[in-house]
């Protein structure tokens, strides 16, 4: 038994060298994707946007000289167009999958197969919620100066909803009164981000894995796809919308809709079937990833 | 100072059904240098990467201190490894690469990386981005990289391409140092003289894939290739 004592001292120094080497380069990694031009042009193209649609709100809160409460991000994800662009932008934001540019060749000496396959697994899934978080933060910022400090919806957002003072100021989103009944803000909010955040990395893990098994342009083309099928769910036959929105997870960030009805039928798959499919498509997606990394043939290509 | 010994036992690759190394054999040990002469596309990067683990051998074994690579060993973890042309963080400096790079298995250590830097003669404390740097200064920047941690093994691919002449007397000069210093040195060249005056041992990579073997004293009558 004795005998047994130095072996599992080194085992779990072992372990602990290894989870120290995980963090580095977790943290490594993400502070690479975070400075990278991709993430600046991601920032422009988001900022621009949320600034686009975030224009009117403004101008009507002063308008009417009443304060907009800061919870309007969720609406703005529910609109069509605006989701479209957001998501192009992600997409565009992981189209440098699978990571295999020269340089991160010295990357994988470094860590070894398996460490480099999970912190780049880990990366996405941090930046994922660190696009929504941003995303939420600017689209609060806008609104400094004109917005009203309450954990509700506020005066504004419920006379824009129930009048037609959205028209009037060409509002390119809508706020729905039934989603204000139904959800708190905050509540309303925390789904955007849960949600949100399992969309993006679902997509993120999936081009990375289609990238190694097939190749990057079908990854994209795929993701494409994906984020195009949001039309296809909206313009369908209203009786077979519930069925086609259950195959389009980009189509589920539209929290607004959820638990509303439109011909007798709901509009979105219920959250727990949402949360459900996401989570069992990121640990699909990242099993294969490991699998994959374990047996791959690394083939570096140049930096673009 | 630990010995490393790799033994490259009847090793075979091929891609697509075109055989780029056929039956290789090589023994290597610590405190040598080790070069490897072949024309273009005759299997030198291709057995580099097979040693370093990012390709899997059809046949044969590569071990390492008796532990097969892709097998006990996932990969030649921790060695200084220059392969193909050097990529970094394009919007970084020079240090600032290093750094990134040093922190993956390291704490955070400036006086290593400034020294990595010196010693192969670029300024760890300029500014300038990596994708301003000429042809050279990556290569120096690659060398610093391969060699900051203190790895025991180095794998070098043409580690003076687009180096000026005093550049390579400078490199010369300090990969006989490392030498001295008890590593095991793989270099892969196409210049003579870096061969003549580097090596210890001199494998040739003929367009079949088979070696022949040159001592020290029988290198200056090796032909350029």
């Amino acid at each position: 038994m004795a005998a047994l004592w130095p072996c599992r001292h080194a085992a779990a120094e072992k372990e602990d060298v290894n989870r120290m080497l995980y963090v580095r380069f977790f943290r490594q990694t993400l502070i690479e994707r975070i400075f990278s031009s991709r993430t600046y042009s991601l920032i422009l193209l988001h900022g621009f946007t949320l600034y686009l649609y975030m224009r009117p709100v403004i101008r009507v809160s002063k308008d009417m000289g009443c304060g907009a409460a800061l919870w309007a991000f969720p609406f703005l994800l529910s609109n069509i167009f605006f989701l479209l662009i957001f998501m192009v932008g992600i997409v565009y934001y992981f189209s440098d999958v699978p990571f295999m540019q020269n340089k991160n060749m010295y990357q994988v000496i470094r860590t070894g197969r398996m460490m480099w396959a999970a912190g780049q697994i880990s990366a996405i899934l941090a930046q994922a919620f660190l696009l929504m978080a941003a995303n939420i933060a600017f689209s609060m910022l806008l609104l400094v100066g004109t917005c009203e400090y309450t954990l509700d919806w506020g005066k504004l957002y419920h006379t824009l909803a129930l009048t037609g003072g959205a028209e009037t100021y060409r509002f390119l989103f809508a706020f729905s009164y039934e989603t204000m009944q139904m959800f708190s803000p905050l509540e309303l909010l925390g789904l955007t981000v849960l949600i949100g955040t399992l969309v993006i990395s679902f997509i993120g893990l999936f081009m990375f894995t289609v990238s190694l098994y097939i190749n990057r342009n079908v990854a994209v083309t795929l993701a494409f796809l994906m984020v195009i099928m949001i039309y296809l769910v909206e313009n369908i036959h209203p009786l077979l919308r519930r069925w086609s929105a259950m195959f389009a997870p980009v189509n589920w960030m539209r929290v607004t809709q959820i638990g509303m009805k439109l011909h007798d039928s709901f509009m979105q798959p219920s959250v727990s079937y949402m949360l459900a499919v996401l989570i069992a498509g990121i640990t699909a997606c990242a099993g294969l990833i490991c699998i994959k990394i374990k047996r791959i043939e690394f083939q570096w290509y140049k930096e673009e | 100072m630990e010995q490393y010994v790799i033994k490259i036992k009847n090793v075979s690759k091929s891609f697509k059904g075109i055989q780029v190394l056929n039956d290789v054999n090589m023994t290597c040990r610590s405190g040598k240098i080790y070069g490897i002469v072949g024309y273009n596309g005759s299997g030198k990067t291709v057995l580099f990467k097979c040693i370093c683990g990012f390709l899997h051998v059809d046949s044969g074994s590569i071990s390492v201190n008796g532990k097969v690579v892709g097998k006990e060993l996932d990969m030649l973890k921790n060695a200084g490894i220059i392969i193909e042309e050097p990529g970094y963080i394009r919007n970084l400096s020079g240090y600032r690469n290093l750094e990134y790079l040093y922190r993956i298995s390291n704490k955070k250590d400036k006086a290593a990386i400034y020294d990595a830097m010196r010693k192969v003669g670029l300024d760890p404390c300029a500014k300038k981005k990596v994708c301003n740097y000429s042809l050279g200064m990556r290569q120096r920047l690659a060398i610093a990289q391969a060699t900051m941690e203190d790895q025991k093994i180095l794998i070098l691919d043409e580690p003076m391409n687009g180096l000026d002449k005093d550049g390579v007397v400078e490199m010369r000069k300090f990969f006989l140092n490392q030498k001295n210093m008890g590593k095991l040195i793989l270099l892969a060249s196409h210049n003579k003289e870096d061969i003549e005056m580097l090596c210890d041992e001199v494998y040739e990579m003929n367009r079949t894939s088979l070696f022949f073997v040159h001592k020290k004293r029988d290198i200056k009558q090796l032909k350029e290739v």
